[in-house]
């Protein structure tokens, strides 16, 4: 049950039978004081913590902080990645640490890593994926991912993760942040700090796991043929220079055209959606190459296909929390969730504002009732199961687990 | 969620896939990203591929636990499910990668609900698509075994070249479709854009796309084709499903192929005639259903289609399936094909009976030797609401227009639609007396306003009346004709009237054709000059500049008054070149005369036309007079009937205001003598207001006529523009005009328009008053 620490971390619990969930925060500003102290609210002396999962902001020294968390919970194997924000029920905030703890007879896991420079983006979705065969002996899987957005197209990591699965066992993720500096990001692995990497855990469980996917963004205009691109760059838009009909397209404002953050933060709120059966993939436009006129986005974007510009607001955004709440609740056969992950995209946080996201986090928390909360802004989301495919952007992924 | 077929979604997904295999080099690859795209579009969980009925490929199985066994019996048709541990049972869907089965395509989905007919043809396309790559591949790999024998060799890479650039042109192709289809262009286009698709990609000169017609499904309906001539397109447009090539193919499901096309399966005459010798055709599906045939043919002999080609038609004709799968085009493709039908005899803006018709009914009651009349109605003005209200309103009008001309008629009358704005009416119920009253009604109808989608538009309608008594001898053609000499007739007398055919008015359409010819010629000939009519200033006496005017200076006839050609130039567009030569001259011609040492400086006033203000080009030709001449642009000032800037005023204030920019002065010709609407007068960047003369020819008649010009002389004191009173011909018109505070007169009191020398000597008297007594001429 929920106790307060100091004002400075906070921790909450859910125990149902012998599994438990739970999580802790802390914006201490010393890695080791901030890792100790979340990873003791997670854990809080609960019997046989089998996972901790470390959300922290790269402000941290990271190393120091994994250090710290391992000190608190000795043995207990450790995934995690650096943030563009971190979430937990207490709210979301930026410089912060979150550390989600599961434990009980009821969960078994295993933990893997794979680098993805060394062995190529799908052989690595393919490496950690092997980890799922560890925990077949339960009767519901999920392969938790975390990976280096910044690294290529992570489609290519989900379909190799994918192979090695198949459709038994849903993945769920994100990509690691960087505070939107889109430089580097991080990777945890035990006490490792790892650059271009993949980790995973495969988790069993006795009870159902649940997946919500939503991402709130609606078509604006007219439909364009991507009519050159290359995996991630989208050359040309209805034979005009990609980034040209773009920034004409959204009316762009003077400084998106020149300067390439300005660029980055104007994007971030003007996805392109691509056709799909059901639904638009969402693609965030992550920056722009003035001179070539083209676009990157953090996916490939297929020659030949239709986009959309989209565009969005908080309550459409705000909505598709609720829904996806909602969605990942219902996978768990009416079981009360014992905790949840939210992987919600840093765009997502960019059109909701501080206070949109106070009130994202607010709703994400009711939709848990009191069942503990942790997740992170990330460069892109994974989720695929037999309702959802593979790699999103600009989306909110929930895992809700009973 | 948004229904598939809403959008060209499954089009884009196979035109995506073509273009990731395109670029793999291997054949593992191929197989496995084909699988991969088709799961994923499909929001599957499994998939494999199997050649020979071994799997060589699969998906959403965890790595080695594939159920071969079950997966095999699947893609033999023997069961329809399969269980997916942890994902629960899959509802399957089995294609075919080729006609023979070796390859095949299986997909499974947990979701609830079948597979759509699109998703089964988008399925099918996928392995399709995956067929032509592989092929692509072989030939590759064919390539490099026959390495080393070097004739073979350049055989063989003509031949991979060959392939390669006709699997990039088949892709440009369809990705061109596409786009016709999301931009929603026009259906024709789409058609279009398939048959040429078809016959660049496998190089014969004849393509058509013959769809089934849904009024007739045992027929064909040719409802797009290029490389036809007229003759054969049209004996053609209707054939027998199963009859021809392309009939073959909707019959029997399949791809039909004759290299003799004479002497195979039931060649269509029109075709054997025209010397077909070869021909290929695929069906079309949509979902399961086959709609037509893509069929391509060729006149040249000895024609082979290779293996490679039947694919590619094959897989262009299932690709044009999809493409027309997209809900809207296949709600516009059955009125299309209805339409082609139709075609022949109806109107499809209006959906009266269309020319063809209209004479074909009149010929039949010509043959009954009843008496009938014809009316031939033509719009007044109509060019000016499409050029300014542009054409989706035009349509719209000439909608109504037919309804009310419809609504207007009775019993057995026929109402048709010739083309542009021209309706004729076939008067069966009315007695030939009172077909000038059947007439006058609909020219009544027709003058009441149409209240449009954010337009009132008011016009009018000119209407020629021919009678042909019981047992008359006229032709179809000749009664139709002599409407329309009489409708030419109404035009010329003022629009909005109609008139009864009389002999007499055949000579005068012969007139005025030969006017149009000369007036063509004029302009190269430069036969027209601008005559100038003195403006004066009353306080200081002095000419302060002219009014430029039109004349036509015809080789055999004289001198010209512009009403007599003019309203041929405005119908015939020959205006703008005409107007601009009027601006060039006049500025020209000031520009000289104020270029004269010691002489105050002249402006000049040139009219502008409703054809040249609406015309793009007005403002440019503006810019370019002033340019050329030097003239600075104050000193010129563009006259501008109120009549003309009320068809559409904000059109019209647009044009103006890019006017004003320029420098000119604006002024109203007649204002008060037409529309007058002082709403109007002050949302226009005007300064002057003429007077017309009917004003001033009244001021000295009574009392009531003399406070309207007071009235408008205060409405333009009070709008704060300058005034110039035309027409003055009196001392005593001059000094009631005066009496009112004009200053600026013109008028046969002074002068009548004269030609530039002239002009040049009045100048030189020092005072208009003692300009000599002048000489009539036009005014």
């Amino acid at each position: 049950m929920p106790g307060l620490s100091g004002p400075m971390s906070l921790g909450m619990t859910t125990t149902t039978s012998t599994r438990w969930v739970g999580s802790g925060s802390s914006r201490e500003p010393d890695a080791a004081t901030a890792g100790r102290e979340a990873c003791l609210d997670a854990v809080a002396d609960r019997p046989a913590p089998v996972l901790l999962v470390v959300f922290a902001s790269d402000a941290y020294d990271l190393t120091q902080l994994s250090a710290a968390i391992r000190a608190a919970a000795p043995g207990v194997p450790l995934i995690g990645c650096s943030t563009s924000g971190e979430i937990a029920a207490s709210g979301a905030g930026d410089s912060g640490v979150v550390v989600m703890a599961l434990g009980g007879a009821g969960f078994r896991v295993s933990t893997s890593r794979a680098s993805v420079t060394e062995v190529g983006l799908r052989e690595a979705g393919g490496a950690v994926a092997a980890a799922a065969t560890d925990v077949a002996a339960s009767p519901h899987r999920v392969l938790l991912v975390l990976s280096d957005g910044l690294a290529g197209d992570q489609e290519e990591i989900v379909r190799g993760a994918y192979a090695v699965v198949g459709a038994e066992v849903p993945l769920v993720g994100g990509c690691a942040g960087d505070d939107l500096r889109m430089q580097s990001t991080s990777q945890l692995y035990d006490g490792d700090v790892l650059k271009g990497s993949v980790v995973a855990a495969a988790i069993g469980s006795d009870a159902p796991f649940g997946i919500g996917v939503e991402h709130g963004w609606r078509r604006v205009g007219e439909p364009m043929v991507v009519t050159a691109s290359d995996g991630v760059r989208v050359l040309t838009l209805d034979d005009e220079p990609a980034l040209d009909a773009y920034l004409r397209r959204l009316d762009a404002p003077a400084e998106a055209h020149v300067d390439p953050a300005a660029f980055t933060r104007f994007a971030l709120t003007h996805p392109l959606g691509l056709s799909r059966r059901s639904t638009e993939e969402v693609r965030m436009v992550a920056e722009a190459d003035f001179e070539e006129r083209s676009l990157t986005c953090i996916a490939r974007v297929p020659q030949g296909g239709l986009a959309w510009i989209m565009e969005g607001d908080g309550d459409s955004v705000l909505a598709a929390t609720d829904a996806a709440c909602r969605s990942a609740l219902a996978g768990l056969d009416e079981q009360p969730p014992l905790g949840l992950f939210a992987f919600d995209c840093i765009a997502r946080r960019g059109v909701l504002g501080d206070e949109g996201i106070r009130q994202e986090v607010e709703r994400i928390a009711e939709h848990a009732a009191m069942a503990p909360v942790g997740g992170f802004y990330t460069y892109g989301e994974i989720a695929r199961n037999s309702a959802v495919g593979g790699f999103h952007n600009q989306t909110l992924v929930v895992l809700a687990i009973a | 969620m948004r229904p598939a077929a809403e959008t060209s979604w499954s089009t884009q997904q196979l035109t995506e896939l073509l273009a990731l295999v395109s670029a793999l080099p291997d054949e593992a690859d191929v197989i496995q990203r084909a699988l991969e795209h088709a799961v994923e579009a499909l929001e599957g969980d499994v998939g494999a591929v199997l050649t020979e009925g071994e799997v060589v490929a699969s998906l959403g199985y965890a790595a080695a636990a594939v159920p071969v066994d079950e997966v095999c019996a699947a893609a033999r048709g023997e069961r329809d499910t399969l269980d997916v541990p942890g994902a629960g049972q899959c509802q399957l869907l089995v294609v075919s990668c080729d006609s023979d089965s070796h390859r095949q395509l299986l997909l499974g989905r947990v979701s609830a609900g079948g597979y759509t007919s699109e998703e089964r043809s988008l399925a099918r396309g996928f392995a399709r698509v995956l067929s032509l790559a592989l092929q692509a591949r072989h030939t590759l790999q064919h390539e490099r075994e026959q390495r080393v024998a070097s004739e073979e060799n350049a055989r063989r890479h003509q031949a991979l070249l060959a392939s390669l650039r006709e699997r990039q042109t088949l892709l440009e192709r369809l990705a061109r479709i596409q786009r016709s289809i999301s931009t929603r262009r026009p259906l024709h286009e789409v058609l279009d854009a398939i048959v040429a698709g078809a016959s660049e990609l496998i190089g014969d000169e004849i393509t058509g796309l013959r769809l089934i017609d849904p009024d007739d499904p045992a027929m064909l309906v040719m409802a797009a084709s290029t490389g036809l001539t007229p003759d054969v397109r049209e004996t053609a447009r209707h054939s027998p499903v199963g009859a021809g090539i392309g009939g073959l193919a909707v019959s029997e499901r399949r791809l039909v192929l004759s290299e003799h096309y004479s002497t195979g399966d039931q060649p269509l005459a029109a075709f054997r005639i025209d010397g077909v010798q070869a021909s290929m055709a695929a069906p079309v599906f949509q979902g399961d259903d086959v709609v037509g045939s893509l069929v391509v043919a060729t006149r040249r002999s000895g024609r082979v289609y290779t293996d490679s080609e039947q694919e590619m038609l094959v897989a262009f004709a299932e690709h044009t399936g999809l493409a027309l799968n997209d809900a809207r085009t296949v709600a516009a493709l059955h009125v299309a094909v209805s339409d082609a039908t139709r075609q022949a005899r109806q109107d499809p803006l209006t959906d009266l009976p269309n020319r063809t018709d209209f004479l074909e009914k009149l010929r039949a009651a010509l043959e009954e030797g009843a008496p009938v009349s014809v009316l031939f109605i033509d719009l007044d003005d109509f060019k000016l609401v499409n050029d300014t209200l542009g054409h989706p309103v035009g349509d719209a009008l000439l909608r109504v227009v037919g309804e009310r001309v419809v609504g207007s008629t009775r019993g057995d009358d026929q109402v048709a639609r010739l083309g542009g704005d021209e309706f004729a009416v076939l008067l069966r119920s009315t007695p030939p007396d009172q077909a000038e009253l059947a007439a006058e009604r609909i020219r009544q109808s027709l003058s009441q306003p149409f209240h449009l989608p954010g337009h009132q538009i008011s016009i009018g309608a000119s209407t020629g009346v021919v009678l042909c008594p019981e047992g008359g001898f006229a032709s179809a053609e000749e009664l139709l004709r002599d409407a329309d000499v009489a409708m030419y007739r109404a035009k010329a007398l003022g629009k909005g009237r109609a008139v009864l055919f009389a002999d007499s008015m055949r000579v005068d359409l012969q007139a005025r054709s030969r006017l149009e010819r000369d007036l063509r010629n004029a302009i190269e000939r430069h036969e027209f000059v601008v005559h100038y009519q003195p403006i004066i200033d009353v306080d200081s006496d002095r000419v302060v500049g002219s009014e430029a005017l039109l004349r036509w200076n015809h080789p055999e006839l004289g001198l010209m008054p512009p009403a007599e050609f003019v309203p041929v130039a405005e119908e015939t567009g020959l205006i703008i070149a005409i107007g601009r030569q009027v601006l060039c001259d006049a500025t020209a011609q000031t520009a000289r005369w104020n270029a004269v040492p010691n002489t105050p400086p002249l402006m000049v006033s040139v009219n502008i036309s409703a054809r040249q203000l609406m015309d793009g080009a007005v403002v440019e030709h503006v810019r370019e007079a002033l340019m050329r001449s030097g003239l600075p642009a104050h000193r010129l000032t563009l006259e501008l009937t109120e009549s003309l800037l009320v068809h559409d005023i904000d059109v019209a204030a647009g044009i103006l205001s890019e006017l004003k920019a320029l420098g000119v002065k604006l002024a109203i010709d007649d204002f008060g003598t037409g529309y007058s609407s002082l709403s109007y007068l002050a949302r226009l960047p005007v300064d002057i207001l003429k007077v017309d003369k009917s004003f001033v020819a009244g001021v000295e008649r009574d009392a009531s006529e003399a406070r309207l010009a007071a009235t408008v002389v205060a409405l333009a004191r009070s709008l704060e523009l300058q005034t110039v009173v035309e027409g003055v011909e009196t001392e005593s018109q001059l000094a009631a005009l005066r009496m009112l505070g004009c200053t600026l007169f013109q008028g046969y009191l002074w002068s009548p328009p004269v030609d530039a020398g002239r002009l040049w000597e009045l100048l030189s008297h020092t005072t208009a008053r003692a300009i000599p007594s002048p000489r009539p001429a036009f005014v």
